[in-house]
């Protein structure tokens, strides 16, 4: 396995700012399986060195042949900030181009997964909500899947931390922009089993400890999107060491999406 | 613009290597291909010497060149005697795992440009005159041949060093020689790398790379199309390397 460290200094239109992005490469595998690839997604008050940290990474590489970017998210839920640093463009449009125009990686949008957790489940489910002829699925881990929440008297960050906070209206738009803005992932659901013709929909699978604090928004989320026809896998799981807990859901997100 | 620290398993060497790379742009086709200058560290060097001491990066951006910077331990590009084979991995597997891995790389050796200062000077025309298939083209800074060093088998640093990469005998007339490796290519009727070679007047190693200079100038024909440039005011340093450089990019039109 190839381990690559990106750090790009163009200024890319959509984020605004210089890009981290860390890129695990299967150097023996790739040509037989057609360059698949796996986007995952940090949580809040993490970086890009999460997923690398959690350990297993390389053990999915090599098992199956899959090339692993972790994008640099900062605290962004990767949307497009109001204060014009576009995340969620960055995912879906500048780093799969940029991705597929120097490594053989397909541009098939089946050969392009995408998941996370907390604020990174969040993030999966609203680029595939929202661009879902980019990628074929997403999976979300103890995702942050209702952000109205955080609208009201006191912002708060979701893991309950004291400290400074940032207003709910500067990461997600105002409540009037949540209408249209994509970020709201009940409406964003809503619109895409509105829209039926056109891309197929993408595959989605939500996974959440049965302990986790957002545990109701899941099974608000799960029982909104199957009751709009959008097929969404969901499991409730034990509880765990949180490293134990992203093997599995590394698992059985590569198992979901392969079937 | 991406700036790129690799850790790559090399098979040749049994270990995980750092390589650092540059790949200009941004928007990329898959039939571009840029040329690429593969630049050699000095002794004590790694893949990040000539990205914190001199201006490569800016200039592969500038340039729209893609730089490949291998970090090779202390082992000055050859396959060692009583160690591993870092020729090999930087010759060899190395071009092989990048042309691989990256779409963007052309494989015209005409392309491929072999570079490096000091223990990086004589690792880049050991590789070039090695591989000529591979590199079209050797821009060496302060490089002296190893056949030229003396000696001194006396248990100190040097020597004990000295012995894990050449081992105990003479260096003449063995593959850690220059000039063997350019007689041997000469002789085998190969295809020949073009050779640059540029030095310090106050370079300390001075007289070493004025023996270089004389082999190559005393060549009937010029086959290597040898070209050396003399730096009056500059010694052996990194203002010297990076000035080297921008001359090497700006005499082959590079970019």
């Amino acid at each position: 396995m190839a381990w690559m460290r990106f750090n790009s200094n163009t200024h890319i239109r959509s984020a605004g700012m210089q890009v981290s992005f860390d890129v695990l490469y299967p150097e023996h595998g790739v040509g037989a399986k057609g360059g698949r690839t796996l986007y995952l997604l940090h949580d809040y008050g993490e970086n890009r060195a999460e997923w690398l940290l959690q350990g297993s990474l390389p053990e999915f590489v090599e098992k199956y042949a899959l090339t692993v970017v972790l994008p640099e998210g900062l605290n962004s839920f990767y949307v497009n900030l109001p204060s014009a640093h576009f995340f969620s463009d960055y995912l879906c449009d500048d780093l799969p181009a940029y991705l597929e125009g120097i490594l053989p990686l397909s541009s098939q949008r089946e050969d392009r997964f995408i998941a996370g957790i907390g604020m990174g489940g969040y993030g999966a489910f609203r680029q595939v909500l929202n661009r879902p002829e980019v990628f074929g699925g997403g999976a979300s881990f103890s995702g942050i899947l209702d952000i109205r929440g955080f609208y009201g008297e006191q912002a708060s960050l979701p893991c309950g931390k004291q400290g400074t906070t940032i207003p709910a209206g500067h990461l997600f738009g105002t409540w009037q922009e949540l209408e249209e803005n994509g970020n709201d992932l009940f409406l964003a659901a809503r619109r895409l089993a509105g829209e039926k013709e056109g891309v197929a929909f993408p595959r989605l699978l939500q996974v959440c400890p049965d302990t986790d604090p957002r545990l109701e928004d899941n099974r608000r989320f799960h029982e909104e999107a199957s009751g709009l026809g959008i097929p969404v896998a969901y499991e409730e799981t034990g509880k765990s060491s949180r490293r134990d807990y992203l093997y599995d859901c590394l698992e059985k997100c590569i198992r979901f999406w392969q079937a | 613009m991406s700036f790129i620290e690799l850790m790559l398993d090399s098979e040749t060497l049994q270990l995980t290597m750092d390589v650092s790379l540059v790949i200009p742009g941004w928007e990329h086709h898959r039939t571009h291909k840029y040329k690429v200058v593969w630049l050699y560290h000095g002794g004590y060097g790694d893949h990040l010497d000539w990205v914190n001491h001199t201006n490569a990066v800016r200039l592969a951006e500038e340039r729209g060149i893609i730089l490949v910077m291998p970090g090779v331990h202390n082992s000055c590009y050859v396959d060692m005697a009583n160690g591993p084979a870092y020729g090999t991995w930087v010759g060899v597997e190395l071009p092989r795992l990048l042309r691989k891995m990256f779409t963007v790389f052309s494989e015209d050796r005409e392309d491929n440009y072999v570079c490096g200062f000091s223990n990086g000077g004589y690792g880049c025309l050991k590789i070039g005159l090695t591989y000529p298939e591979t590199f079209g083209h050797i821009g060496a800074f302060a490089a002296g041949d190893q056949e030229d060093n003396p000696f001194p088998d006396d248990g100190g640093d040097w020597s004990r060093n000295r012995i894990a990469m050449f081992g105990t005998g003479e260096i003449q007339g063995t593959e850690y020689s220059l000039k063997h490796c350019a007689r041997k290519l000469l002789q085998e009727e190969r295809t020949l790398p073009q050779v640059y070679h540029a030095c310090g007047r106050f370079d300390p190693w001075h007289d070493k790379n004025q023996l270089v200079r004389h082999f190559f100038q005393k060549i009937e024909g010029n086959p290597f199309g040898y070209h050396y440039r003399e730096y009056e005011d500059m010694g052996h340093t990194y203002a010297f390397i990076d000035r080297a450089l921008q001359d090497f990019l700006e005499f082959h039109q590079i970019g």
